[in-house]
């Protein structure tokens, strides 16, 4: 397996926590939230297993591709603009947490505008990158953050203030029957491999999914999903938790480095979750982009050799970004995000069928 | 061509200077802002109205050289009103600047306000998100105002010497509880754990003393913990350690210094027999201070006698703490967390604490004398 | 000259050896005969010293006149040698050897281009163990010097004119078996292709070799170093030397190229980890210190703890305008400071770093103009600019944190960390001639330099 491959499912694990994820799980802690996980791992696992060696039958071909030469147009189209729907939703739902969480965190006099727009400047040049420079980036902001993240679970496990026995209480609490939400948003945590419809582009050697690459994945997927679930619990309590907005950032404030600079820690992984969801947005939106892409192409935007649709699809894309999040109220977030989470599902098998039928044409 | 590109570039960077009004409202500089270093609530006086709190904002001068000033100043507000976020909104119109609370480190809560539901009192501190969760908690005698304005003699200038009692750069006593903002709430709201908070007493506005601290639970009185007890809390609870127990046993009178003190918790509940609380501890220390001569080769014996006594002031204060029906020490929350979860837990636990037997076992290991026998 | 003697017969020995001998320009068969006497030499023009050459082989043979008694003369050289394997007598021949056939033998004799007395010391990119000695501005004597490093037979010297008013001559050099054919193609077509008025030095003709005319990162590597021109030409990489300039360019490069000091293959393995790890602290240093003191001083003072928050509260009292312009008053003075010394002449150097740093940095403190903390953070930032090994960097890094300073004044915090990854989207999107710009190469250093394809 390529490197890339690993980024990108990593980056997908570590961005949950700067997604609505968490809490979702934490208002579940009593009843089912910790089978659900336990079975999302399953899930998760196997998900990756399937698309991963679905794509390394065909090295160097993406999605949209597979789907122009196997299948009919009428199956392509929806299913192109259903996954660039999901896809988009995706880096959505990081966007406006994102600036839900500066706004209360970081800078709360700052418009909601000016922080949109902050970010979307960055996003928009981002998503009309190259794939292949997409993937350079996520690589390098990757190996930037790896250390910090190192640094991040060493202060929070090694912290006094960590109550092991409220990690404790929340774990006889794996009695209760999974819940469905739960389920499938600790699943989405896994589906990091599914950004290969575009990027499989790039993965041109001919690879072989090993069993150490699914165990590595596997482990530190459990140790994700675990500490985002656990680690909120540890330092707020199980009994109040799912009254906390961003039960990750009010947690790791309770970190501090007696004789650091930076006594707050929070400031540290703020730092380190903005990046991580930058870059999560772009990666996301860049597939989504490409989607759409692939089903539009004005020609009235054709000027002398430049085609301008790129450019009014990302613009497009910032706009609905932007709208969505002054819309948005805390309550709409993650209402909405669970009922994003809940047809997730819906998704996968459309996935697996395309897969399906892709296959069938390949080998006929 | 070039030449238009060029102009349009020197018009950007003359363009750069104007930039900060552009970006408007949120752009605040260091030196409009008035930093908040401590907020003390305490009962209104009352002139009449139905106000409830009196808040006191502690506000930093900044200091423009360190080495010609020798003391901090500070400027006080205080306002009487319905709730926390009322006043603080009304003395948001007596400063000049904006009142940055990112820095503030003390919460000041007089013991007269403790009692009864913490909720309304302790929501506004979490719900706005700018209080940093890492402020420093406490319990302010006689009144949270007349703390804030104790001038300490050995504060020098750019120090804030009641942040030293409780951060772990500065003084480190197993007299002083440290409760962080985000503690007090997890350990308030959590059925089956108490809160404890440090009591800082202001003297003659020139000396703190922290030593006693307050144990504080939502369906009860609050309860004081003595200057023994809080020691006993610190060093079983938060494994603070440090100079000072006091052994009288069989004619011996020690002092020791205990370096690694260790408790473990466990509940049995077996049918037919009381509920017993299991508790262990593990203390490695030295003898500091005796009234007769010490033989190494009997290090043995004063592990024995030190352990005694140790076994029964734990005892006896679990027992006092039991009675008051508060739980510091989290016997609730081990026994909700060791057992499989079922709806009844809680409801049984209520039914068990009164009646809970300590079994206290004191292990002791005293690594030396000192420097003479 | 190499025809001009038809009666002569090339020897097979020699004929496979100039086979052997990549065709460079230089590589040069010279057959003299005079009554009767017939003798042929086999060398590399830009390695071998002509005066010597005419001095000690052809002169004396024209006074000898005689095949045997020249034979015998040759013979009795001090700096003769036998012939070697062939292998090494390609080595040799690269280095300043001449292959002499006369009578039947063959003998290999030693007249290297001594000294090249016009080298200039190195003042750009200076280090305290490499070599002292820059490249010179004689095209012939910089290619002797590259070849006098390089002694390998596929170092290929391709020579060419510039089509614009100068005419300048200008050689390409690289290792035939390392370098990317797809590079060279597209270097070849884009020096074909331009169509500049003028073009006077190396650096002019880097600049133009990029096609994107709104340019901030440079795509090549501008040295005078002839060590890093070796340790990039062992890297696969291309160097094309301009006549009547002392710089050579160095093409395709990564980012990374920019980071490495010479002085780093000069020490302990430590010791240049170090060095390196300094490197980057300092670039991060003066990128972003300007514009995390505008975020901090303006939107999130919260994030210091607070008694730094409060002595920097305390530095700033008194100081008229907002810490934005400050510190773009402040940088834009030094910035003048680092051009003025650039400027002005040696021995006023000095004068002029103390009155504009000291003097003026005090007085603008005293004055309550400039709080003490942007002062140490200016200082600190000029200092690591200059810890930057390559010249062309550290210019780019100025522009940027101007950048990174609006972008921060605009957005606060998070326009800092946005302003970060938006410079690295735009590297990584960059490719120099056809090579991805910023990438992370995940292999030993000795093929990380190496150019790969992917």
């Amino acid at each position: 397996m390529s490197r890339f491959l690993y980024y990108l499912i990593f980056m997908n694990m570590l961005a949950v926590i700067m997604t609505p994820v968490p809490r979702l799980l934490l208002l579940r802690s009593g009843d089912g939230a910790l089978s659900a996980i336990l079975l999302s791992i399953v899930a998760g696992v196997l998900f990756t297993y399937i698309t991963v060696s679905f794509f390394l039958q065909f090295p160097g071909q993406d999605f949209i591709q597979l789907l122009k030469k196997h299948t009919s147009n009428w199956v392509r189209i929806p299913v192109t603009l259903f996954f660039a729907f999901m896809w988009f939703v995706a880096g959505i739902i990081t966007l406006v947490m994102t600036v839900f969480l500066l706004i209360t965190f970081l800078t709360p006099e700052m418009s909601i505008y000016t922080i949109t727009l902050s970010i979307l400047i960055t996003v928009f040049f981002g998503v009309l990158l190259k794939s292949k420079s997409v993937l350079f980036t996520l690589e390098i902001v990757f190996i930037i953050m790896i250390p910090l993240f190192v640094l991040m679970f060493f202060k929070l496990f090694t912290s006094s203030e960590l109550d092991l026995d409220q990690v404790r209480l929340a774990i006889t609490h794996i009695n209760t029957l999974p819940d469905y939400t739960s389920f499938t948003s600790s699943t989405f945590m896994f589906m990091g491999s599914a950004n290969l419809i575009i990027y499989n582009k790039y993965f041109k050697e001919k690879h072989h999914i090993s069993k150490g690459a699914l165990v590595a994945i596997t482990c530190l997927g459990i140790f994700l999903i675990i500490n985002a679930y656990l680690i909120p619990i540890g330092y707020s309590g199980f009994d109040k938790v799912h009254q906390l907005m961003f039960p990750w950032t009010s947690s790791v404030d309770a970190v501090r480095m007696k004789f650091g600079f930076i006594e707050r820690v929070v400031f540290i992984f703020m730092f380190l979750f903005v990046t991580i969801s930058f870059i999560s947005m772009i990666v996301h939106w860049h597939v989504a982009y490409k989607l759409v892409l692939s089903v539009f192409r004005l020609k009235i935007l054709q000027v002398q050799q430049q085609n301008y649709t790129p450019f009014l699809i990302a613009f497009v894309f910032c706009v609905i970004g932007m709208w969505i999040t002054i819309q948005a109220t805390q309550y709409d977030l993650y209402h909405y995000s669970m009922y994003y989470y809940n047809i997730l599902p819906i998704f996968v098998a459309i996935f697996f069928l395309t897969m399906l039928a892709i296959k069938r044409g390949a080998s006929s | 061509m070039k030449k238009r590109i060029k102009a349009g570039l020197l018009l950007l960077l003359v363009g750069t200077f104007f930039l900060p009004s552009l970006s408007g409202c949120a752009y605040k500089g260091v030196d409009k802002r008035s930093f908040v270093v401590g907020i003390g609530v305490d009962p209104a006086e009352g002139n009449g109205k139905d106000d409830k709190f009196k808040v006191t904002l502690k506000i930093a001068k900044p200091i423009a050289s360190l080495k010609s000033n020798t003391e901090n100043e500070y400027a006080y507000l205080v306002h009487e009103s319905d709730s926390v976020a009322e006043a603080m909104r009304y003395l948001d119109t007596e400063a000049d600047k904006v009142l940055d609370y990112s820095q503030t480190k003390i919460l000041a809560l007089n013991p007269e306000i403790l009692s009864g539901d913490l909720f309304q009192l302790m929501d506004y501190f979490v719900r706005r998100g700018d209080f940093q969760l890492l402020l420093y908690v406490v319990a302010a005698v006689p009144s949270a105002e007349e703390v804030l304005k104790v001038k300490p003699k050995l504060e020098s200038a750019g120090e804030n010497s009641l942040y030293n009692f409780f951060d772990e750069t500065g003084t480190e006593s197993p007299f002083v509880v440290t409760t962080f903002l985000f503690e007090f709430r997890r350990d308030y709201d959590t059925k089956g754990l108490s809160t404890v908070l440090p009591i800082v007493r202001g003297e003659d506005s020139s000396k703190f003393i922290v030593n006693h601290s307050i144990v504080l639970k939502d369906t009860v009185e609050p309860v004081e913990l003595g200057l023994l007890e809080t020691k006993l809390y610190n060093s079983l609870k938060k494994n603070s350690s440090g100079f000072g127990y006091q052994i009288d046993n069989e004619g011996y009178k020690f002092t020791l210094t205990l370096d690694r003190i260790n408790m473990k918790i466990k509940i049995q509940t077996k049918d037919g027999q009381k509920p017993r609380a299991v508790v262990r501890i593990k203390a490695v220390g030295a003898v500091n201070e005796s009234n007769k001569l010490l033989h190494l080769k009997e290090l043995g014996h004063y592990d024995r006698l030190s352990a005694e006594k140790l076994t029964e002031e734990v005892k006896e204060l679990f027992e006092s703490l039991q009675s008051k029906d508060v739980d510091p020490f989290g016997f609730g929350l081990k026994y909700r967390a060791t057992r499989l979860h079922t709806d009844s837990l809680l409801d049984e636990w209520k039914a068990i604490y009164p009646e809970l037997e300590f079994d206290v076992k004191v292990d002791l290991q005293l690594k030396s004398v000192g420097a003479i026998q | 000259m190499t025809t001009d003697n038809s009666k002569q017969e090339m020897p097979i020995f020699m004929k496979t050896i100039t086979k052997i001998l990549p065709a460079s320009f230089d590589v040069l068969h010279v057959p003299i005969t005079f009554e009767g006497a017939q003798a042929q030499l086999l060398f590399l023009k830009t390695v071998v010293d002509g005066a010597t050459l005419q001095q000690t082989i052809i002169k004396p043979f024209y006074e000898l006149a005689d095949e045997h008694k020249f034979a015998a003369y040759i013979k009795g050289l001090p700096n003769r040698i036998d012939i070697p394997p062939t292998d090494d007598l390609i080595t040799m021949l690269t280095s300043g050897f001449v292959l002499i056939y006369v009578e039947d033998t063959y003998s290999l004799l030693e007249i290297r281009r001594l000294g090249n007395t016009q080298q200039n010391e190195t003042f750009v990119e200076t280090t305290i163990h490499g070599s002292q000695l820059a490249l010179s501005e004689d095209l012939e004597t910089n290619i002797s010097i590259i070849r006098q490093h390089y002694h390998q037979s596929s170092l290929y010297v391709e020579s060419m004119q510039l089509k614009d008013k100068s005419n300048m001559s200008i050689a390409i050099l690289y290792d035939e078996d390392l370098v990317n054919i797809d590079v060279l193609r597209r270097v070849k077509e884009r020096l074909d292709s331009l169509d500049e008025p003028l073009i006077q030095s190396s650096a002019d003709l880097a600049v133009r070799l990029t096609r994107r005319r709104f340019n901030l990162f440079p795509t090549s590597i501008i040295t005078e170093r002839p060590d890093r021109i070796i340790y990039n030409i062992t890297g696969g990489k291309i160097v094309i030397l301009a006549d009547n300039s002392p710089f050579g360019i160095v093409l395709p490069v990564i980012f990374f190229d920019y980071m490495v000091s010479m002085e780093e293959n000069y020490h302990t393995y430590f010791i240049s980890l170090y060095n390196t790890l300094l490197g980057w602290f300092g670039l991060m240093m003066c990128l972003v210190l300007p514009g995390l003191y505008v975020a901090i001083t303006a939107y999130s003072p919260e994030i210091l703890r607070t008694e730094l928050t409060l002595t920097i509260a305390g530095s700033r009292i008194g100081v008229p305008y907002p810490s934005f312009i400050e510190a773009i008053i402040m940088i834009l003075f030094v910035e003048l400071l680092t051009e003025a010394s650039v400027r002005l002449p040696k021995s006023i150097n000095a004068a002029a770093t103390t009155v504009g740093g000291l003097i003026l940095g005090t007085a603008a403190t005293e004055a309550s103009l400039a709080s003490n903390i942007l002062i140490m953070v200016v200082a600190i930032v000029a200092i690591s600019t200059f810890v930057i090994p390559i010249n062309e960097l550290s210019f780019v890094v100025r522009f940027l944190r101007l950048f990174l300073l609006v972008f921060t004044a605009l957005f606060g915090m998070v326009g800092l960390i946005s302003g970060m990854l938006l410079i690295i989207l735009h590297m990584t999107n960059l490719d120099s001639f056809g090579e991805p710009y910023l990438r992370i190469a995940w292999r030993s250093k000795r093929s990380e330099k190496k150019v790969n394809q992917e």
